[in-house]
């Protein structure tokens, strides 16, 4: 992975994961299973910087986390804030404003997902 | 070891041995606080709880968690986010007070062992230096020490002879008056020891003094001083490059008592020639006093010079008392030679020379400050500084600070020690304090120079002088124990060279008197036959005043509070036997000490010069005022 890949992952990491909580609440290891799985492997992050993502995440207040000890094993599950739903709302229009310019430019046409309807 | 949260979070969770290490190696590198190390422990299990659950084995697990040291300055920094924001500055101030601290001590540390291995240099032989500074005889014949220490042999035996507890010796340094109880007993006394009296004027006529002062002394030197000086001299000497000696401050100079004893003996052997009608022997007393003084300021040691300037009091004082007594005694060449004798001080002698305490200084800083060798250095204190500067406190003090036991001795090897950094800190370096010497010493010096009617300019540079350099200053306190109380020695000056012109213009008047058949009228009348220049009242610079007949002649200055009353002092209290006649000369405030030459406000007396028609009455005032 070269630096400016390295970089794009880094910020585009907390939108996936706020993302992927707008459904509602999931566990540290569920959250990677999905990033791997949805995004064939593209944003699946190192494990080991999820968790301090997620630290960052509710220390900023857009996620709130419990414990959930009545299953067969303990799970801390996370889920957005409204501040967390605020902060996805902005960075998905960020997001397609970014997409719109690349397409502009040719980059994104034929690639599903990316395309953006004029 | 007692099993923390987290360590009891992970042996609980039934992960793999490998799996459970992997987990407590993250927590524990993340050293955060036992409750965030629990719940990130928890989390972490979970995690591959879920791993493991899904089908992988612990090993691949592991591999897919990452790296765990990145793993675990990440948590960190995520769990340090989730912090209350004062709990994080908090946290940040403690880190950083910490890493500071740690700074701290290492500098301090290394700074002490810098200070402590920084070996002072001697690169002055300050008692060399000083040995210098003495005028050296140009035959062995010239030097009147030799003759000087035979006639104070004869006078006052070796030291511990009882004859310095004889009755006779006892009065004649009480400066008795024909009539006081003592007198008849020093005048026998004087009588028999008129030979050493007759070797001691001998002694005063050689051209240069010769005293071995910052020298050994020798066995007929350590008669007179005591083994234990000239022990002490020779400790000294030895050890004069040893940083730990300090030489110039401890040098003896014992002689000055003896000069000052001796100055008494002829005083009142002057007063005796006068009672017996012989005029030569009082002249001869009073110019030997006057070459006494001169002969004390050899290498112009402060103390040496006070010392001169007392003895110079006392013989001017005891010749006008004695010339008012029986002016006709002294004949017309005899009243010349007083006069000349009273002025013939070396105009160099009648100011401030810092030239010996210059070394001084320069001493005590080579031995207390490192040298950097640009004319800087840092202010070192360790066994070899600390203790001789604690005698230089107790010595100026007067009190016993460090009882030199074996346990104050071992303290005191390693206090100054661990001390020395921060006492670096707190005083100014090397420069800064020559840089003071230097400057209020050069002040004082001009100051000493000033007439006495600008003594309020000397008490205000004193008050300057303690506002810069404070009893209590840390920063300056070398030159805070080691500069004298340089304003009262300004006024000595200036009250030695008053004194001058007073004894000068008292023989002028009589000399006047024997020429005409009376007194000068007025001061204008005794220049220039009887004196270079008219005298002047050296409180206001205009002439002095002078008139009266035979019955109530007298000269007087107006006095420090610049009303003339006519010469008459309206208090007695302040001229017994001359002694404190300065007191009405006028009054100063030592601002350093706080010592009165007088009490209250200024002396509403007229300062009186010359007053034959007393008869010497005034200067033999008895306990309680009685003539």
């Amino acid at each position: 992975m070269d630096p400016i890949e390295r970089e794009f992952l880094r910020g585009a990491g907390p939108v996936a994961v706020l993302k992927l909580l707008e459904r509602g609440e999931m566990y540290g290891y569920e959250i990677v299973e999905a990033l791997e799985k949805r995004t064939d492997g593209v944003l699946a992050m190192g494990q080991s910087t999820l968790y301090p993502m997620l630290y960052n995440l509710e220390a900023k207040g857009f996620v709130a986390a419990r414990w959930d000890e009545s299953g067969t094993r303990p799970r801390k599950y996370y889920r957005l804030t409204p501040d967390g739903k605020k902060r996805l709302a902005e960075d998905t229009r960020t997001w397609r404003r970014l997409a719109t310019a690349m397409d502009s430019l040719g980059f994104a046409r034929g690639i599903p997902g990316l395309a953006v309807a004029p | 070891m007692r099993m923390g949260a987290a360590d009891r979070a992970i042996a609980g969770s039934g992960l793999p041995a490998e799996v459970q290490a992997f987990v407590r190696r993250i927590v524990r590198r993340t050293r955060l606080r036992p409750g965030e190390r629990a719940d990130v422990a928890r989390e972490l299990c979970s995690h591959f709880d879920e791993a493991l659950a899904a089908g992988r084995s612990p090993a691949d697990a592991i591999a897919a968690y990452g790296d765990p040291l990145a793993s675990a300055r990440l948590l960190r920094a995520g769990a340090v986010a989730k912090r209350h924001p004062l709990d994080r500055a908090l946290g940040q101030t403690l880190w950083f007070a910490g890493y500071a601290f740690g700074a701290f001590v290492a500098a301090y540390l290394a700074f002490t062992l810098y200070l402590h291995f920084k070996q002072p240099v001697i690169a002055v032989d300050s008692l060399q230096a000083f040995r210098e500074r003495l005028a050296v005889p140009a035959k062995p014949d010239d030097a009147a020490w030799p003759r000087y220490r035979e006639a104070l042999l004869a006078l006052m035996g070796p030291l511990g002879d009882p004859e310095r507890q004889s009755p006779g010796f006892v009065a004649v340094n009480d400066e008795p008056w024909p009539g006081d109880a003592g007198w008849d007993v020093a005048t026998r006394w004087l009588a028999a020891h008129a030979g050493a009296l007759a070797d001691l004027r001998a002694a005063t006529r050689r051209p240069v003094f010769g005293f071995p002062a910052g020298r050994e002394f020798d066995d007929v030197d350590a008669r007179l001083f005591g083994s234990t000086s000239q022990d002490a001299m020779r400790t000294l000497i030895a050890t004069r490059n040893d940083p730990a000696s300090m030489p110039m401050v401890g040098i003896l100079l014992p002689q000055l008592s003896a000069m000052r004893s001796a100055a008494r003996m002829l005083a009142v052997d002057a007063t005796h020639a006068v009672a017996t009608g012989d005029g030569e022997r009082m002249v001869a007393d009073i110019e030997a006093m006057m070459a006494m003084s001169v002969h004390t300021q050899d290498g112009r040691i402060l103390i040496g010079d006070l010392v001169g300037i007392a003895i110079r009091s006392l013989a001017r004082t005891r010749m006008i008392a004695l010339v008012e007594r029986n002016p006709e005694l002294p004949n017309a060449a005899q009243l010349e030679r007083l006069q000349r004798a009273v002025s013939a001080v070396p105009p160099a002698l009648e100011h401030l020379d810092l030239g010996a305490e210059r070394l001084m200084w320069v001493d005590v800083m080579q031995r207390f400050f490192t040298d950097d060798g640009n004319g800087n250095g840092w202010f070192r204190m360790d066994r070899s500084t600390f203790l001789p500067l604690v005698g230089v406190l107790e010595s100026t003090s007067g009190e016993t600070y460090v009882p030199r036991d074996a346990v104050v001795s071992r303290i005191a090897t390693v206090l100054p020690v661990v001390s020395s950094p921060a006492a670096a800190f707190l005083v100014a370096d090397r420069r800064e304090t020559r840089e003071t010497f230097e400057t209020w010493g050069t002040r004082f010096e001009e100051a000493s120079t000033w007439p006495i009617r600008d003594h309020a300019r000397i008490g205000a540079l004193e008050s300057e002088f303690v506002r810069e350099v404070p009893h209590m200053s840390l920063r300056l306190v070398l030159p805070r124990l080691l500069m004298p109380a340089l304003g009262r020695a300004c006024v000595a000056y200036a009250q030695d060279r008053a004194w001058a012109d007073a004894a000068a213009t008292a023989c002028a008047a009589a000399r006047f008197r024997r020429d005409t058949g009376a007194w000068p009228a007025r001061a204008e009348d005794l220049a220039p036959k009887y004196l270079p220049a008219v005298p002047e009242d050296p409180w206001t610079g205009k002439p002095v005043r002078m008139g009266g007949t035979d019955a109530d002649f007298r000269i007087w200055s107006v006095g420090e509070d610049l009303v003339d009353d006519g010469g008459q002092p309206e208090i007695d209290d302040g001229l017994t036997r001359g002694r404190s006649a300065s007191t009405v000369c006028f009054r100063h405030d030592d601002r350093r000490s706080g010592r009165q030459e007088a009490q209250g406000d200024a002396p509403r007396v007229d300062w009186v010069w010359f007053a034959p028609g007393d008869a010497g009455a005034r200067w033999h005032v008895k306990p309680g005022g009685t003539p």
